[in-house]
């Protein structure tokens, strides 16, 4: 059996002065190795799901656990890659890289720090560009600074939260193949919250639709893998397939929501 | 390929040199002139002129006065400032990244803050006596409100993403202020600071005639008694050149640890 390395149980969220929840009941696991895209519409809690699992912000009920134990905050072990490259302005790429590995909760010799920095930082394809500011580089450059972060804190778990959306399409795809390369190279676990279906069927084993009806609940969970081998190609039959399944769950939710409304 | 270059260069150089350059000769004129005019109507006028400056400025620079006085006024200038800072850094931390603190401060300082330094100057004498310490107290008092009002918004300011940033890292509350608050304030703390030197060096010159036995404001009242107006004049020089050469110094600095 796989080993579970991160669990959602029962996970709720209400933020103050919402009359309404933003989560309800949400239940599912990431196993190791294993990609976990979240998708649905906008505002249906992906991001907030994102953040309570991460540890970035505490649920109002339920629990999360990272390798079976209980979290409060983001643990060691765990990354987050944002929506924005998350750059900072004053330092250069290197240093970006590098920022958080002398903090107290993980602490990584200066040393070994330039070497975890200079091999990130190949991997991604910017040793040149080591020394320059964020200011100059492309939101694609800025997207693989992130990603480079992510890899010298050596995570067993990445949290993505559309971190290619801004991007555009070519950088998308090229960036999308990368993010799957460096995952598998490092074999690493990742939780990736989208609205584009195609890349998560490109990069996901399995795909969680959230819905928006009544909080954010999970309304679907395809594994990918058992139902259709590995993953591959967003344009292969079987893919599309699951893409139809996908939009027809996402539909009914819609509709169900609008008769609701139109019934009140 | 290269032909827009020289010309680029030449225009920078022109900019930079050429158009000050200009203005200060312009000065000088419209200063000449004005003493000539006057000169009919009030002799005394004559006292003021360039040349009289010119020959007191040689004077006072061969003997070293001048020298020591303008080492006496900054010396006082970067204790003002360091206390203004010593004092408005964590004030403006606190107003900015505390909601309580800032609607607790906000009436008192912004009256405090509408209170000319110089009204403090009979209670800073009968308080701290004569010499140094009322004029610090001055300067710090007059330099202070940038920095804190500065601090606040660079705080205000700090983009929550970063703070995000930090908190994925697990960083701790130290760690926040050293990492992200310090350096994302530092392009607000530096205007502020060129404010404070600009007003700490305004205020200055009426602090140091409180009794102090040195320095350029002192040496203006000096120069006074002495009816040597010439050495005044050039004491007026001194600390407009001064002043634009600390504003100038801040502006670097700025520039210099701000990157792109």
């Amino acid at each position: 059996m796989a080993i579970k390395i991160l669990e959602c149980l029962n996970i709720g969220l209400h933020y103050p002065g919402n009359n309404y929840f933003t989560l309800k009941d949400i239940n599912f696991a990431v196993e190791a190795d294993q990609i976990v895209a979240l998708l649905g519409e906008s505002g249906c809690g992906k991001t907030s799901l994102l953040n309570v699992a991460s540890g970035l912000i505490p649920a109002t009920s339920g629990q999360v656990l990272f390798k079976g134990q209980p979290i409060t905050t983001t643990p060691n072990g765990v990354s987050v890659v944002f929506q924005d490259a998350c750059l900072l302005p004053w330092l250069n790429v290197a240093k970006n890289v590098a920022f958080g590995l002398g903090f107290k909760s993980l602490y990584v010799p200066k040393t070994e720090r330039n070497c975890r920095v200079e091999a990130a930082l190949k991997e991604v394809g910017l040793l040149d560009a080591a020394d320059k500011y964020p200011a100059a580089l492309s939101g694609g450059m800025a997207q693989r600074v992130s990603l480079a972060r992510t890899l010298v804190r050596r995570s067993e778990l990445s949290f993505l939260d559309e971190p290619f959306s801004s991007l555009d399409a070519i950088t998308r795809r090229s960036m999308q193949q990368l993010l799957l390369n460096l995952l598998r190279a490092h074999r690493s676990s990742a939780l990736l919250v989208t609205h584009d279906l195609d890349e998560a069927l490109a990069l996901a084993d399995r795909l969680i639709l959230i819905g928006r009806e009544a909080g954010g609940t999970k309304l679907a969970d395809w594994d990918l893998n058992s139902s259709l081998g590995t993953t591959g190609s967003p344009a292969a039959p079987n893919l599309r397939l699951t893409a139809d399944h996908f939009f027809q769950a996402l539909r009914a939710e819609i509709s169900g929501r609008l008769s609701a409304d139109l019934t009140d | 390929m290269s032909r827009g270059r020289p010309e680029k260069k030449r225009t920078s150089v022109l900019s930079c040199y050429f158009w000050p350059l200009l203005g200060l000769i312009g000065l000088f004129f419209w200063w000449w002139l004005a003493v000539r005019l006057l000169r009919a109507s009030v002799p005394m006028a004559a006292y003021f002129a360039p040349e009289e400056a010119w020959h007191s400025a040689v004077r006072l620079l061969s003997r070293g006065i001048l020298v020591r006085h303008a080492l006496d006024s900054l010396r006082r200038v970067l204790v003002g400032l360091s206390l203004a800072l010593a004092f408005g850094l964590p004030l403006g931390l606190l107003v900015g990244g505390i909601r309580a603190f800032d609607r607790a401060t906000g009436l008192v300082f912004q009256l405090l803050r509408m209170v000319s330094p110089l009204s403090w100057m009979p209670l800073a004498v009968m308080f701290l006596g004569i010499g140094d310490a009322p004029v610090y107290f001055l300067l710090a008092l007059a330099g202070v409100w940038p920095i804190i009002l500065n601090t606040a918004a660079g705080v205000a300011a700090i983009d929550p993403k970063w703070l995000n940033l930090a908190k994925s890292l697990s960083a701790n509350r130290r760690e926040v202020y050293r990492y992200i608050i310090l350096p994302g304030i530092l392009d607000h703390l530096l205007t502020g600071l060129r404010l404070a030197i600009g007003v700490i060096w305004i205020v200055l010159v009426p602090a140091e005639m409180l009794g102090v036995q040195a320095g350029l404001g002192y040496f203006i009242l000096d120069a006074r008694d002495r009816m040597e107006y010439g050495d005044l004049v050039v004491a007026i020089l001194v600390i407009g050149l001064l002043g634009a050469t600390l504003d100038g110094a801040a502006r670097r600095l700025r520039l210099k640890w701000l990157p792109g």
